[in-house]
């Protein structure tokens, strides 16, 4: 096994920096819109009518139940027999928002429902109508439930988005095919590569975990710069 | 001022009011009293409508709420002119249910400002100054973990106060606190009555009931069984059900 080859990381290492940017980019482009489209989705499916459920859960398990590579052959390959022809870039962002948003609702729904009922009750009997307090109320606190969760599908995102490379999406995987397979030097690109992908990933992991500690700790976060009481008995 | 006629209110089959009529007037203190599962929670929230009626109507200043009369029964009125109704009528509930993710004095403000569109720079001005009513103005920082039970329901009833209630709900404020705690909330609303506040308050507390209501209903099996000033309630043998009911929390 050779040892890394410079010549090639000095050669290509900015190509493979730019397939990054275009990962990272994917990712937080996906995380937004799936987070944003997952809340109205968490919340057609707590309804009580049957039939408005319906193609909602059925859009959900048929996600749930193909393989995400599937997802993005079919959004890049098989919707322009319809008519719809999309760039790659746009093509995955399509699938696995998709995809995320799917999952994601699952999420919201939980956290959505882990907020206890007198909430609700107490801002009922303020006078709000349920939209507000879903808003002010409920949305907030299922949030903060939540945010551990979200933290590491955000995670799973960013290593999920590899798999454009399969519909041609220049990020940073498809970029490390390219440069390994024009210059066969396939130890020193993959594992630039990887490390590339470690170097983003593991900040974001760390930080993941620092949420996850906060929301498990029962201290109340205090606002920095707010005078504390004054203890008793400094005081004359 | 509040009308209740005939209230009354199923779970599926079962029956937990079951035909209760009651008139409160301005300015009156009641107390439902009355073992567990009597109902008195359930006809209070009844009243603002946290609980959906099965039957009977609610006249609030002699105006039908909540809900038209047809042919079919009952017909619900929209989620937002129940909201404008709710929001006359102040609510206290025994486990506080202050919004964690506020300080004590966002708890406050935030019906003035959300439902009564009033300006936020008022809204604290209001807040600050109620919060001071029940003694916790050096607290209006402070997020709802951060405060003792005791606190915790005087800030709920500054936030009830903030939307300036036709009436007060209270349902059993002090069930939920330590002993120690019970008297800071009693005196709050013996405040609250002394400046004129109508308020019909659900409780366990049979001195502070004997003590500043003007009438105290005994309710059992989801049925009025009297309807008295104390002076008559607490001397009157009216029910052997109801002699038991007060020997069983004079030994408590």
């Amino acid at each position: 096994m050779e040892l890394l080859n410079f010549d090639v990381v000095r050669s290509y290492g900015l190509v493979l920096l730019q397939g990054l940017g275009n990962t990272v980019l994917l990712t937080l482009i996906v995380i937004v819109l799936a987070g944003l489209l997952a809340i109205p989705l968490a919340l057609v499916r707590t309804s009580r009518l049957w039939a408005v459920r319906l193609p909602f859960e059925t859009f959900v398990e048929v996600i749930r139940g193909t393989p995400l590579i599937l997802q993005l052959f079919y959004v890049y390959y098989v919707l322009p027999s319809a008519g719809l022809q999309l760039e790659p870039f746009t093509a995955a962002v399509v699938a696995l928002t998709m995809n995320y948003t799917a999952y994601l609702s699952e999420v919201y729904r939980g956290g959505i429902k882990a907020v206890p009922e007198g909430q609700r009750n107490a801002a009922a009997a303020l006078g709000m109508t349920p939209s507000k307090a879903f808003r002010r109320i409920v949305l907030p606190q299922a949030f903060k439930i939540v945010t551990p969760t979200l933290g590491n599908y955000f995670i799973a995102l960013f290593k999920d988005t590899a798999l454009a490379s399969v519909v041609t999406v220049n990020e940073l995987l498809y970029t490390g095919n390219l440069v390994s397979s024009s210059t066969y030097q396939y130890f020193t690109v993959y594992t630039v590569t990887g490390i590339l992908y470690f170097i983003a990933g593991f900040p974001a992991s760390l930080l993941v975990r620092y949420l996850e500690k906060r929301s498990q700790s029962k201290a109340p976060r205090r606002r920095p710069g707010r005078p504390r009481l004054v203890t008793e008995g400094t005081m004359r | 001022m509040i009308t209740l006629r005939n209230i009354e209110k199923f779970y599926g089959s079962l029956p937990v009011v079951k035909g209760v009529s009651l008139e409160i007037r301005k300015g009156e203190v009641v107390c439902l009293v009355g073992p567990s599962g009597s109902g008195k929670s359930t006809l209070l929230r009844c009243i603002n409508n946290l609980e959906a009626l099965s039957g009977g109507e609610i006249l609030l200043e002699g105006e039908r709420v909540y809900y038209d009369w047809s042919p079919h029964g009952l017909k619900r009125h929209s989620a937002s002119r129940i909201a404008q109704i709710r929001a006359r009528l102040g609510m206290v509930f025994q486990d506080f249910n202050l919004f964690p993710h506020m300080t004590a004095l966002q708890n406050v403000m935030e019906g003035p400002v959300q439902v009564l569109g009033v300006k936020k720079d008022e809204a604290r001005a209001r807040a600050l100054a109620l919060l001071q009513r029940v003694g916790l103005a050096e607290r209006s920082d402070h997020y709802p973990d951060e405060l003792s039970g005791g606190q915790k329901q005087r800030v709920a009833i500054a936030r009830a106060l903030a939307m300036k209630p036709e009436a007060m709900l209270f349902d059993e404020p002090t069930s939920a606190l330590d002993p120690e705690l019970v008297h800071e909330v009693l005196s709050v609303m013996r405040e609250l009555r002394d400046d004129g506040m109508t308020m019909i308050i659900a409780t366990h507390e049979m001195n502070f009931a004997r003590e500043v209501a003007d009438r105290i209903i005994f309710l059992d099996g989801g049925l009025i069984v009297e309807d008295s000033p104390p002076s008559v309630f607490f001397e009157a043998n009216a029910s052997v059900r109801k002699d038991s009911f007060l020997r069983n929390l004079s030994r408590r």
